[in-house]
């Protein structure tokens, strides 16, 4: 169930961002033969693309949409209504303030993505051991 | 400083992120509970006779060992099974000789 979890992370927190990182070097690879991955990466980082990676989490749960009715309650479903909206408020301030407010308030938007992506986890932790006390 | 939206958001994450530590404990706790009660359920499925004898068990096997009548080395009701066995005939399709 760990292994689980852990391939679940991989998926949504690393290739919300992974992915827009490759279209973007491929792209300069075809304009001018360089492929800036690391710099792309800290970039899209810089610009508050982890905020994806948050959401993505808190919407893979709705894939199994049923089962997440059966085993999370009605607070928990409000919470994580609550996570996607932090998360997109977070997105708006981001967007729209100057770089120095998000340089130094960098620290508040990480505990935001923590928050939400922990109780995602913590969620998809309780599906995964639904999923597996009614296979049994 | 200024209190602004951020760290209103803030507050809240850091709320949130005590919550669920708080329910992940409270789970594993329940969960024990439930555990808990499920052997309790089996305990009361059992009959009256049943429940005087697995309650019991520690007293009688006291007994059993003062009166010389209990024996610790299981090998002593293994061959008295063997002696049954081969001089009853109810049993007589279990030897196998």
């Amino acid at each position: 169930m760990i292994r689980q979890l852990f391939m679940w992370f991989l998926a949504n927190a690393i290739l919300p961002i992974l992915v827009p990182v490759i279209c973007l070097c491929v792209a300069s690879w075809l304009y001018d033969g360089s492929f800036p991955f690391v710099e792309d990466f800290i970039a899209l980082l810089e610009k508050g693309f982890y905020i994806f990676s948050a959401l993505a989490l808190i919407f893979s749960l709705f894939e199994e949409s049923e089962k997440f009715r059966l085993c999370a309650n009605a607070y928990e479903g409000m919470i994580i209504a609550g996570a996607i909206l932090v998360t997109c408020i977070m997105f708006y301030l981001i967007e729209t303030k100057d770089d120095q407010y998000i340089k130094t308030h960098v620290g508040q938007f990480l505990i935001i993505w923590f928050a939400s992506a922990f109780y995602a986890g913590y969620l998809k932790y309780k599906l995964l051991k639904f999923n597996k006390s009614t296979k049994s | 400083m200024n209190f602004d939206t951020l760290n209103i958001l803030t507050i809240i994450s850091c709320i949130l992120i005590v919550y669920t530590v708080f329910m992940m404990f409270r789970d594993k706790r329940v969960t024990k509970l439930k555990v808990d009660m499920t052997s309790q359920k089996v305990e009361e499925a059992l009959s009256d006779y049943d429940k005087v004898v697995k309650r019991t068990a520690g007293i009688e096997r006291e007994r059993q060992k003062n009166t010389g009548q209990h024996h610790d080395d299981e090998t002593f009701y293994l061959n008295r099974a063997e002696v049954i066995r081969s001089k009853t005939n109810f049993f007589s399709f279990v030897n196998g000789n």
